[in-house]
């Protein structure tokens, strides 16, 4: 993204420059395929786990209708 | 009158494409991980007859409605399957009316674990909360009757809630009539030893958050995946940043040069 505006309301060109494909393992484990090599920073898949994460009786992902409730 | 099943009598082994729709076994507590199912309608969920554990494949008589002096026949499929929390799974049954047949009354779901039985309410959409939804038969060859699901929830107790390293477990499952409760099927059902993938995990808000590469634990994404709804349904976008830590911790954004990156959201 180039040629934007700082706290401004100017839309920035945009360009792709690569793709990333994200898929989710579970509530720990997303695998992330990522292709960057017009940036010079190549193509890879890693795994990607949780720094932290909260639990909710007993489960690292809270179900949609319990995010609502909390939500109200 | 309490009528064991044999499982050696009345077999029948029918397509999963014939069985009809899915119904949790489960109740309000989430004795399953939620995300080991997906919130997407149950017809596109199912689980390959490869992965599950199964109990249970024949035909049951269960009271006909309205007439209720008549029996029909229907195709009852209960099993298990696990989640990728190990030691965890979900118990699925299938009714379908055998073809021709009368409308049925949906069975009431107990499970008995050391003489003591359990209501299992039945929902037909994954985490499901609202006791409206619960006992609604939906679906080709169904004629939908809303019978046990309310009633369910409403005898559970704070004595027969079922816990989850029950539900887990082994245990026997009984199959009740939802017109005459004295007539019962007793079903064995053994706990899920070990864990698969899910069939269908959502990429959803849940996901959001701080996670770091394997094997990199200084290098990670913060991930943010927003579900916007609107006319045309939920239309996720995903904002992902890149970013590594310094010697002492603290963190360090890569791409202070803002970069677009298209992303697929994928499925798994």
């Amino acid at each position: 993204m180039t040629n934007g505006e700082f706290l401004g309301s100017k839309v920035a060109d945009r360009e792709v420059v690569g793709s990333a494909t994200l898929t989710a393992e579970s509530c720990n484990e997303i695998t992330l395929e990522f292709d960057l090599q017009g940036l010079g920073l190549g193509s890879d898949t890693v795994t990607l786990n949780r720094i932290f994460s909260l639990e909710t009786a007993g489960y690292a992902c809270r179900d949609q209708t319990a995010r609502l409730d909390a939500k109200n | 009158m309490l009528n064991k099943l044999s499982l050696a009598g009345l077999m029948l082994f029918f397509s999963q494409t014939a069985v009809g729709i899915e119904n949790f076994i489960t109740h309000a507590t989430t004795l399953y991980p939620p995300a080991c199912v997906s919130t997407a309608p149950l017809g596109e969920v199912s689980t390959p007859s490869s992965t599950r554990i199964q109990f249970l494949n024949q035909l049951v008589d269960l009271t006909a409605y309205p007439n209720t002096n008549n029996k029909a026949d229907v195709e009852v499929l209960v099993y298990r399957r696990g989640c990728k929390d190990p030691e965890r799974g979900v118990m699925f049954i299938s009714t379908s009316l055998v073809a021709g047949g009368e409308a049925f009354f949906l069975p009431r779901i107990f499970a008995k674990v050391e003489g003591t039985r359990y209501p299992l309410r039945l929902a037909n959409e994954p985490n499901s909360f609202e006791q409206e939804q619960g006992g609604t038969i939906k679906g080709s060859g169904f004629r939908e009757f809303i019978m046990d699901g309310v009633a369910e929830s409403k005898i559970a107790s704070t004595e027969n809630i079922i816990s989850i390293a029950q539900y887990n477990g082994s245990f026997t499952l009984i199959i009740q009539d939802g017109f005459d409760p004295s007539i019962e099927y007793e079903l064995p059902v053994t706990a899920y030893t070990g864990f698969q993938k899910p069939v269908n995990f959502p990429l959803t808000g849940r996901l959001s958050g701080n996670w770091v590469v394997e094997g990199v634990p200084d290098q990670g994404f913060l991930i943010s995946v927003n579900e916007f709804i609107d006319e045309n349904g939920v239309q996720n976008f995903t904002f992902l940043s890149w970013y590594t830590y310094n010697s002492d911790g603290s963190l360090l954004p890569t791409f202070m040069k803002s970069l677009p990156i298209r992303l697929t959201l994928k499925l798994s």
